[in-house]
């Protein structure tokens, strides 16, 4: 009789263990997928907001054009990358064109910002500092949804491999999630300032 | 800096302090127990042996528990009932075996011992009316009686130091009565957290009406929820805080806001700004005001425990010294247990303070940014000055305990030091001499409602060895983003070293007191600052000045020229860009061709080749050489006459050839402007008054300014 109480026991902890593993990954699984589609919505505001601040832009920038060139071409580039992209989901070759076009407007427009702010002028007119200030920080929010994509999938991935839910994520196949991967290396360098 | 092993101690050392916190409640419980026990044998019940033998209800609670746990109801049917013991059933208990010891009645026994349920039996009606009928209402009334239950083994006169059922109530209603009082106080708390924001007199922001700071607070809040992976929260702004603090209020992730003091838009950088505002999201992420608000709640629930026990003294019982005993005791008791409690609490909020901080580095992986907040704060304080901050704290805590809280043993936030240490070391030449921690921060957090980002004022603190060079580049700073500091600066600007006293006397004449004495405020920093730098400060004043009556700001600037009786080229310059930066008017295109604006083309750049030449000595074939030098750069130049000496002209000729030249083509004006900085740049040197001259000139005429203006000066050259 005891010992009917103490298996039953034992069983409702296993059950609760379980139950509670699995709970937790499919949270934290949610979670990452999560910040992955927020990734592709910060991208898409950066692409409607790119050619609206080079337009603002040319009028001051004269004696830039090639920066502005670049930032445009870039962004067009990667706007077909991103389209071609959603209509083939998970195609490894078109993913890395993503990346690729993606890396190059990153790095278009770190160009842009730096040799913006060599231009006082530019930096006094009000609507200049708006526009800069918005193009800062949709640059940021790309950056900060990768980090927190990565984030997430490290929580995930940490829970997934730890004792008692190692065991749950197997049974009941979870997968390791992938890390974001960084930039190309050729875009890595950082945009040479010519004084 | 590793966050994720700070966060990881972080939470750790929350966890054992929580530990801590419940094993404390639990200490509370067993002194409880043992005072009751203490009293009852202080109060000499369970004196009388005979009682023990008759079938009368037992006189004491404690023998009658012992014979109902000692016996099971198999074989005891006719076994009473349990006895509430907490303080108050105890004595009501008691009460009740005082009155019906006179009142015999036969007791009827119930047999309903089941799994220590109770059920409330009564002897008679006439005992519960009787006996609780005095008047002596407690909150806490447990509708307990004993019946008389046939006694074996009873211990008469002896004291049990291990009576297990009275353990199992004074647990059992201690519990009760601090989770009852707690879930009080936390229902009330629970404002949302827009409501705590407004109370503190927190403006919301529209991105739609915000102004270019507010905009950016914005961003700088969604780019942190992105990287949080939350919705972003409503931000508030408490405009008329100037020190620099942040807190996070609502207790759901839904309901949560943030508040910023204008204190943090003025002195922080963007960086410094996102460090901030990522350890809000901190807080609001990991649940810390639910924590706090939780921790307060049981503590509030503590503070019941010690107000029973003072009803207890004060309530006049003329029959029962052991009551006031008993009431002592909780008193005591309570008190050592909210002093603890609160001990523990603030530690659980710096810990919470740690992992805000280590969260903060998470989010935006930088961990100067917040670091130099911390080294902003130690210099300019973070006090939140809103009377509606003490207004929201609850006053009974400070009166219920009347100690001291200037203690870092209650500081809810760590010391400044440490914390920047943790992230990595201190910046810039910033030492802390002392540091105190005012009040009215603490009650900020010590309701639980909003988590700050520093504690207390730190207007205290000595500042060390700060260079001259910082402190007036502030001062400037913070001037520039006022209308007010704005045209401090530019009189200042203006201010000539000889007629310095009648210019101040014009001054008060037409500008408000304020202003002028801002400006002598200034003037001796705007001293320091070199030539090269004083029109791109200008710039810098533009965006505060159009908030001003500008024709009254180009007024004084005339009233200045006439004090000196005459103009001269700075004052020019700086009417001219003032000018055309506050009261442009669109100027249709009226001229399109070389010849039309020949003469005015000369004069501009005649007065560029003079500026260039006036190191005291002036050499006119230097000046005619760089004039037609200039004027020969000029597209077209073939077609016109140029003079051969360079034509002088007083300022009035110079504005007027400016406006002209202002409605030329842009293709012209460009032109023109690149043949200026020929000119400039002809004899290799570059001197501050002919930059400025350049400057003005490109401003005027709306072409962007030639790139070696904003280089340092060029060494000069022998020739």
């Amino acid at each position: 009789m005891g010992f009917l109480i103490f298996l039953i026991v034992i069983l409702l902890v296993i059950g609760y263990v379980v139950m509670d593993g699995y709970n937790r990954l499919v949270t934290l699984r949610n979670r990452y997928k999560n910040a992955y589609a927020q990734i592709d919505v910060q991208l898409q505001r950066r692409y409607d907001l790119i050619p609206n601040l080079v337009e603002t832009a040319k009028g001051y920038m004269k004696y830039e054009q090639e920066t502005l060139q670049a930032v445009i071409s870039a962004r067009n580039a990667a706007f077909t990358a991103n389209s071609r992209a959603a209509k083939n989901p998970g195609d490894p070759q078109t993913m890395k064109q993503l990346d690729n076009a993606e890396a190059m407007l990153t790095g278009a427009l770190g160009q842009f910002l730096a040799v913006a702010e060599a231009y006082p002028d530019l930096k006094a007119d009000r609507t200049m500092t708006q526009v800069m200030e918005e193009l800062s920080s949709t640059e940021n929010k790309v950056a900060f949804a990768r980090q927190s994509f990565n984030d997430a999938v490290t929580l995930y991935n940490i829970k997934r491999e730890l004792f008692p839910s190692n065991l749950v994520a197997n049974a009941f196949n979870f997968a390791t999630a992938e890390l974001l991967e960084e930039a190309a290396p050729e875009v890595k360098a950082a945009p040479r300032i010519s004084f | 800096m590793n966050f994720f092993e700070h966060q990881d101690r972080a939470q750790a050392h929350t966890q054992k302090l929580l530990g801590l916190f419940a094993l404390s409640v639990l200490c509370i419980i067993g002194l409880i127990y043992a005072a009751t026990i203490v009293v009852l044998h202080l109060a000499g019940i369970g004196s009388s042996p005979q009682d023990c033998l008759t079938s009368s209800p037992p006189e004491t609670a404690t023998q009658a528990v012992l014979l109902s746990h000692a016996t099971s109801s198999q074989t005891m049917p006719q076994t009473v009932l349990t006895i509430g013991n907490s303080a108050q059933s105890n004595s009501e208990t008691l009460l009740a075996s005082r009155r019906s010891r006179s009142s015999r009645s036969p007791s009827r026994s119930r047999s309903n011992f089941s799994g220590g349920s109770n059920r409330p039996t009564t002897n008679s009606p006439d005992h519960r009316s009787g006996d609780w009928g005095d008047g002596y209402t407690l909150p806490r009334s447990s509708d307990r009686n004993r019946t008389s239950t046939q006694q074996t083994g009873c211990t008469a006169g002896k004291l049990a130091l291990w009576q297990p059922h009275l353990l199992f109530w004074v647990f059992l209603s201690t519990i009760t009565v601090i989770g009852g009082a707690s879930w009080y106080k936390i229902a009330t708390l629970q404002a949302g957290g827009s409501v705590v924001a407004q109370e503190l007199g927190g403006r919301l922001l529209i991105a739609e009406t915000a102004s270019p700071q507010e905009r950016q607070l914005l961003n700088v809040v969604e780019e942190m929820a992105i990287a949080a992976n939350i919705k972003v929260p409503a931000v508030y702004l408490l405009d008329h805080e100037r020190g620099i603090n942040a807190f996070a209020a609502g207790h759901t992730i839904e309901t949560a806001v943030i508040g910023v003091t204008q204190g943090c838009l003025d002195q922080l950088t963007r960086d410094e700004l996102q460090g901030v505002i990522g350890h809000e999201f901190s807080h609001i992420l990991n649940g810390d005001m639910r924590l706090n608000l939780r921790l307060i709640g049981l503590l509030h629930g503590i503070l019941f425990v010690y107000l029973t026990g003072r009803i207890l003294v004060e309530w006049n019982s003329r029959d029962y010294r052991w009551l006031w005993f008993l009431g002592l005791a909780l008193a005591l008791i309570g008190s050592i247990g909210l002093f603890f409690g609160r001990l523990i609490q603030s530690a659980i909020s710096r810990q919470r303070e740690y992992l805000a901080d280590a969260s903060a580095v998470q989010f935006t992986r930088n961990p100067d940014g917040i670091a130099g907040a911390l080294t902003k704060i130690g210099n300019f304080g973070s006090q939140i000055r809103s009377p509606q901050a003490t207004a929201t704290s609850h006053l009974f805590f400070g009166n219920a305990l009347s100690l001291s809280m200037l203690d870092d043993l209650w500081a809810t936030h760590p010391p400044l030091l440490k914390r920047i240490q943790r992230l990595g070391g201190l910046q810039g030449n910033f030492a802390l001499a002392t540091e105190q921690y005012g009040g009215s921060s603490h009650a900020l957090s010590s309701n639980g409602m909003a988590i700050g980002f520093a504690g207390g004022s730190a207007g205290t603190i000595a500042i060390s060895n700060s260079s001259p060079q910082s402190n007036p580049d502030l001062d400037l700073q913070k001037a520039l983003q006022q209308p007010e500091g704005a045209t401090a600066i530019v009189y200042a600007l203006l201010l000539h070293p000889e007629f310095r006293d009648r210019q101040i006397e014009y001054l008060r004449q037409i500008e408000a007191a304020a202003v002028v004495d801002k400006t002598l405020e200034l003037s001796s920093q705007i001293e320091q600052i070199k030539l090269r730098e004083r029109l791109p400060l200008l710039d810098r004043a533009v965006p505060a000045l159009r908030q001003t009556n500008v024709k009254k700001l180009f007024g004084g600037v005339q009233g200045f020229a006439r004090v000196e009786g005459q103009w001269s080229m700075s004052k020019f310059i700086v009417l001219m860009i003032l000018q055309q930066r506050l009261a442009a008017k669109p100027q249709p295109e009226q001229f399109s061709s070389l010849s039309e604006v020949w003469s005015d083309c000369e004069q501009i750049i005649a007065a560029i080749a003079q500026a260039g030449q006036t190191n005291g000595q002036s050499k006119p074939d230097a000046i005619a050489y760089a004039f037609r030098s200039g004027l020969f750069r000029l597209p077209g130049v073939r077609e016109q006459a140029p003079s051969t000496t360079p034509p002088t002209g007083n300022f009035n000729q110079l504005k007027q050839s400016l406006t002209r030249l202002n409605a030329t083509s842009p293709k012209l004006k460009q032109a023109i402007v690149d043949a200026c900085s020929y000119t400039v740049l002809l004899d290799s040197k570059v001197t501050d008054e002919e930059a400025e001259l350049l400057r003005a000139v490109a401003i005027v005429l709306d072409c962007p300014l030639p790139p070696f203006l904003e280089k340092r000066p060029v060494a000069a050259r022998r020739k």
